[in-house]
């Protein structure tokens, strides 16, 4: 069976491949499980919709980030109750004391460095990488990366080091 | 520890395989759908060969009537074939799928003053962004030219896109500087900034672009200048600074009842007096008119070459719409969304002021 750009199988596998994460920047940035699981929907149909080559992964992933955060903006513009978050709701039950401190911290970070630090430390994409994705300049997302660090009283980077 | 305890959370995060099923479930509905605009299409090419048959019949008819029968079969041979073949190759224009005629949403405005200053003493240079997807959508397109005398183009994909040239090189030398690209030196990376593009279209009858355009904007105007600053401060560093900024604590009236999210300045309304409402009417009406000013009338020219060696020409060009009411009066939300450009006011109902342009085929 084919799809646009790919086969049915393609598509499965990218399903398989990269629900977990789309599912994961829209619980960064959207209010509720609910809204998350719209978002995902959206954008595998966009997916299905657009001429994306399924061949080329690094550049199929980033779009579906681009894309996933893209329709998260536009699903909190006609929102105003920015008091409950999606992560309180995806973590409560599967998360440890500790993980669900630093859900509470990352809760208190702009919706753009909660993006900037997910794809930074979970994605582990370069700051460069990050800059391309969300078209923003280097040096504002090493900014928005260092002030996110700051603010989140979590020194992340010395586990790099 | 930390950067695993964060990675762990986020691991935990996770579709349900339902869910999963149910995202490869649209597949199928999806390949439904193509079917019935698969089978639209075939309808659509029957008719032009119904018609030639038809044509062939009536020709037919007419000569078996007897009239004109000496050159007949010559003349009607040559009919039939050019009826048909004018049918099957004739071009739908090219045209901008909808989705591309409002810049709205995540598309955003965005001022930023220029690195390097041009302009002389009374005048402050500013960058302005826009975002921007562009499609030009038809049959038959072998390549589409986007090219502005108004706007610079940047852009971070360039699969299967052609341009004039880079207009920064990766050592910051010869630099055109026609839309102010040499206050942007730190951006000697990815991204391409050129004067004109060209997408090809490899056979595709779409082919999305999603572009930066640009524009250098001298602005002598006090109070503007003195607004671009305000809006810099509230959007570039309202979430960083907003308990250090002082000009911002002060027109916001920030007393540390507030939140910031999202970019957005939340804080319950009965913190602001009217002069507060008035003043940011005030400043985003100044701030609209800037927009406005260096949109209005700006234009991109797009030359698309179909594969059959003919060109179409045509602009889009940027309008200007501002200012919409907002029926939803029940939030207590009090705020400025720097990823819409769209400022939500409270007064007696909310207002939303939106800087938005349009694209317009000329």
């Amino acid at each position: 069976m084919e799809i646009k750009n790919g086969t049915v199988k393609d598509y499965e596998n990218a399903v398989d491949t990269y629900s977990d994460m789309v599912y994961r920047i829209a619980c960064h940035n959207l209010k509720s499980k609910a809204d998350c699981d719209d978002v995902v929907q959206e954008v595998f149909i966009k997916l299905l919709q657009s001429e994306i080559n399924y061949d080329n992964a690094e550049r199929l992933k980033a779009w579906l980030i681009k894309v996933t955060i893209n329709k998260c903006r536009d699903n909190n513009k006609s929102f105003w109750n920015r008091k409950r978050v999606a992560l309180d709701e995806v973590t409560e039950a599967v998360c440890n004391e500790t993980e669900l401190s630093i859900k509470d911290e990352i809760n208190l970070l702009p919706q753009k460095d909660r993006n900037i630090v997910y794809l930074y430390y979970f994605e582990e994409y370069s700051i460069k990488e990050i800059a391309d994705i969300l078209n923003m300049k280097t040096a504002t997302v090493g900014s928005r990366l260092s002030r996110a660090r700051g603010k989140l009283k979590i020194l992340l980077e010395q586990e790099e080091n | 520890m930390k950067k695993d305890d964060y990675k762990s959370m986020v691991s935990k995060i996770r579709l349900s395989d339902e869910e999963k099923n149910n995202l490869k479930g649209l597949a199928h509905k999806e390949y439904v759908s193509e079917k019935i605009v698969k089978f639209s299409n075939v309808k659509k090419a029957i008719i032009p060969t119904v018609a030639a048959v038809l044509v062939f019949a009536l020709v037919g008819l007419f000569f078996a009537d007897g009239k004109g029968k000496s050159d007949a079969q010559k003349d009607n041979g040559l009919i039939i074939t050019a009826s048909a073949a004018e049918v099957s190759t004739k071009k739908e224009p090219v045209k901008l799928t909808k989705d591309n005629q409002i810049i709205s949403y995540d598309n955003y405005v965005s001022i930023t003053e220029n690195a390097i200053q041009k302009g002389k003493n009374k005048t402050k240079n500013y960058h302005m962004g826009m975002n921007v997807t562009l499609d030009c959508k038809g049959k038959g397109i072998e390549y589409v030219t986007y090219k502005s005398k108004d706007f610079g183009f940047m852009l971070n994909d360039t699969e299967n896109i052609n341009v004039n040239r880079p207009v920064i090189d990766v050592n910051g030398n010869s630099i055109p500087d026609i839309f102010g690209y040499a206050g942007l030196t730190s951006f000697s990376y990815t991204p391409i900034y050129c004067d004109f593009f060209t997408v090809h279209y490899n056979n595709k009858e779409s082919r999305q672009v999603s572009i930066n355009l640009w524009k250098l904007m001298d602005i002598d105007n006090k109070k503007d200048i003195e607004v671009l600053n305000k809006y810099h401060s509230m959007f570039y560093e309202s979430d960083e600074n907003a308990d250090k900024n002082d000009h911002l604590k002060k027109f916001m009236r920030l007393n540390g009842d507030y939140a910031v999210d999202n970019g957005l300045i939340d804080k319950n309304s009965k913190y602001y007096s009217d002069s507060d409402t008035k003043n940011l009417e005030n400043t985003f009406n100044r701030f609209a008119n800037i927009i406005k000013k260096a949109v209005s009338g700006s234009a991109i020219e797009v030359t698309v070459k179909f594969k059959d060696g003919t060109f179409q020409n045509f602009k889009i060009k940027f309008s200007y719409n501002n200012k919409e009411k907002v029926k939803n009066g029940t939030s207590i939300g009090y705020g400025i969304d720097d990823y819409t450009n769209c400022y939500f006011i409270k007064t007696s109902t909310y207002q939303k002021y939106c800087v938005e342009t349009k694209l317009v085929p000329a």
